[in-house]
């Protein structure tokens, strides 16, 4: 598959299918757009996996999201050695984190019982993906290092790029697989949001930080 | 409403191949040669790493330039005796390939037709430019005439702080450290993206070092450095200290710190494992 498609096409479907995607299952199954959470049927495994995963997950998206909105600053302090390296280092606690979070998911989905029955093959796709995801991301942070700066210096302009519609995809062609596949996994990634679990992320809780206080009792210690 | 919605993918897939094609976009054979070969070539300024390419079109037929300007590397695997013969004239250093569209190719070659020889060479620098295009051809003049890299210890300790980023370039580019590794006592582990510079003045000489980082021809350090070009001061310290690791490379012993960053990294993930029931105590878990 030529690099034009995957880097200056797939990008745009993504987005296309991501949206249109959306905005069918919200008007379609609006009561099914969320995690389908299986908390009740199974815990422990839940919280040592999605604990460690979204905290991590949420600190290593928040710092590519600052990559790509200000590169400068952040090869500004990337100037600084130990700077780098402790940013480098945080980032890679957290890719570390998110890999065992979604090894615990998926294990749990494999071989808890309850959770097998109410799994489709969206759900295993989507853990898959997520590994290849966090996979890519750590052997990247590791064989090729420094991401965080080279992601602010030749990353951040392709994805300008293409967010002014006009591709550029010359240094991303030479950049290698690794990254092509961290590229690659996080746009399909994207587009297959509105088919599962993930949509719970275009609904976070957020009114959940300031709403009314609730005590709740658990009849069962445990 | 819901109407709204139906899109039909093919119709949009068929939109975007055509205005995102890289074809779409095709360049003048100038910016392109300025872009993609005059870090290693000139048009009748000598050779850099690669040869004086005036009159390189009445050398070989445009078909074999074709394919060369392709692929180089095939052409050589497959035994052309010209392609062969230029590999061994140049340090058998491969050219890479440029990753330009067929029509660009012949953009490129019929600029290079106007260099026919010596004689009729035309100033590149002060050749029009079609519009849109000054800004990518400003500051690409090769360094044609051998420079002169004052070895002193002022000059190598600046090159290593513009390489660390301890000091930053004049027009904030990213240090070479980020994407670079050289072995060097003073130097933390250098970026693994991009070539390990290790003894790398044994392989390139001084003008041609100072033409990759003027004018870089690799597309992510093109990239990375767009509008943010190393001045010639800068990059003449970058070469003193580069030289001068290269002259110690034998008397560095930096301590491996490729494995103490995974070592140190899974303390860390060890460490948030015990803070997570810590901090979120109260999380029902069963």
């Amino acid at each position: 598959m030529s690099d034009t498609f995957l880097f200056a096409i797939f990008p745009y479907l993504a987005i296309a299918i991501f949206l249109v995607g959306s905005i069918y299952r919200y008007n379609s199954n609006p009561y099914k757009f969320s995690s389908l959470s299986a908390e009740f049927l199974e815990g422990r495994q839940l919280y040592w996996g999605t604990m460690p995963f979204h905290i991590g997950i949420s600190f290593l998206f928040l710092g590519h999201l600052i990559a790509f909105l200000f590169p400068n600053t952040l090869i500004a302090w990337n100037s600084q050695p130990v700077r780098l390296i402790i940013l480098e280092l945080s980032a890679f606690v957290f890719g570390l984190s998110c890999l065992i979070g979604v090894f615990m998911l998926f294990k749990r989905r494999l071989m808890t019982k309850r959770i097998r029955v109410v799994s489709n093959y969206m759900d295993y796709i989507v853990l898959g993906l997520l590994l290849i995801q966090i996979i890519s991301g750590l052997w990247v942070a590791f064989f090729d290092r420094w991401g965080s700066s080279w992601f602010a210096a030749v990353l951040t302009p392709y994805l300008r790029s293409l967010f002014v519609f006009k591709p550029t995809i010359d240094a991303v062609q030479t950049l290698p697989l690794s990254i092509k596949l961290h590229i690659i996994s996080a746009i399909s990634i994207i587009a297959i949001i509105p088919f599962t679990r993930l949509v719970h992320f275009l609904v976070p809780p957020i009114n959940y930080i300031w709403r009314d206080y609730q005590q709740v009792i658990w009849n069962k210690k445990g | 409403m819901r109407n709204c919605f139906q899109i039909n993918p093919l119709k949009i897939a068929v939109i975007f191949i055509t205005a995102f094609s890289t074809n779409a976009f095709p360049q003048n054979g100038e910016v392109l040669f300025k872009t993609k070969c005059a870090s290693c070539h000139t048009l009748g300024d000598g050779e850099l790493i690669g040869p004086d390419l005036s009159g390189v079109t009445q050398r070989h037929p445009e078909p074999w330039l074709m394919e060369f300007i392709r692929s180089s590397s095939t052409m050589i695997k497959k035994g052309d005796a010209a392609a062969v013969a230029i590999f061994e004239k140049y340090s058998k250093k491969e050219m890479p390939d440029p990753k330009i569209a067929d029509n660009e190719i012949t953009e490129v070659i019929t600029y290079m037709k106007k260099f026919s020889g010596a004689g009729d060479v035309v100033n590149v620098s002060n050749s029009t430019s079609q519009s849109g295009t000054s800004a990518i051809t400003e500051n690409m003049k090769p360094v044609t005439s051998e420079p002169t890299i004052t070895m002193n210890s002022q000059t190598i300790n600046t090159g290593l702080m513009y390489f660390t980023g301890e000091k930053r370039f004049t027009l904030k580019g990213p240090s070479c450290v980020t994407c670079h590794h050289v072995r060097h006592d003073s130097v933390i582990l250098g970026g693994a993206l991009a070539k390990n510079l290790d003894r790398i003045t044994e392989r390139y000489n001084e003008k041609a070092l100072l033409n990759l980082i003027a004018n870089p021809p690799f597309p992510a350090m093109s990239v990375a450095y767009q509008d943010k070009k190393i001045t010639e001061e800068e990059a003449v310290s970058l070469v003193a200290f580069l030289k001068k690791s290269t002259e110690n490379y034998a008397f560095q012993r930096p301590a491996d710190k490729q494995f103490r960053f995974l070592y140190t990294g899974l303390a860390g993930m060890l460490l948030f494992f015990l803070l997570i029931p810590l901090v979120w105590s109260n999380k029902k878990k069963s």
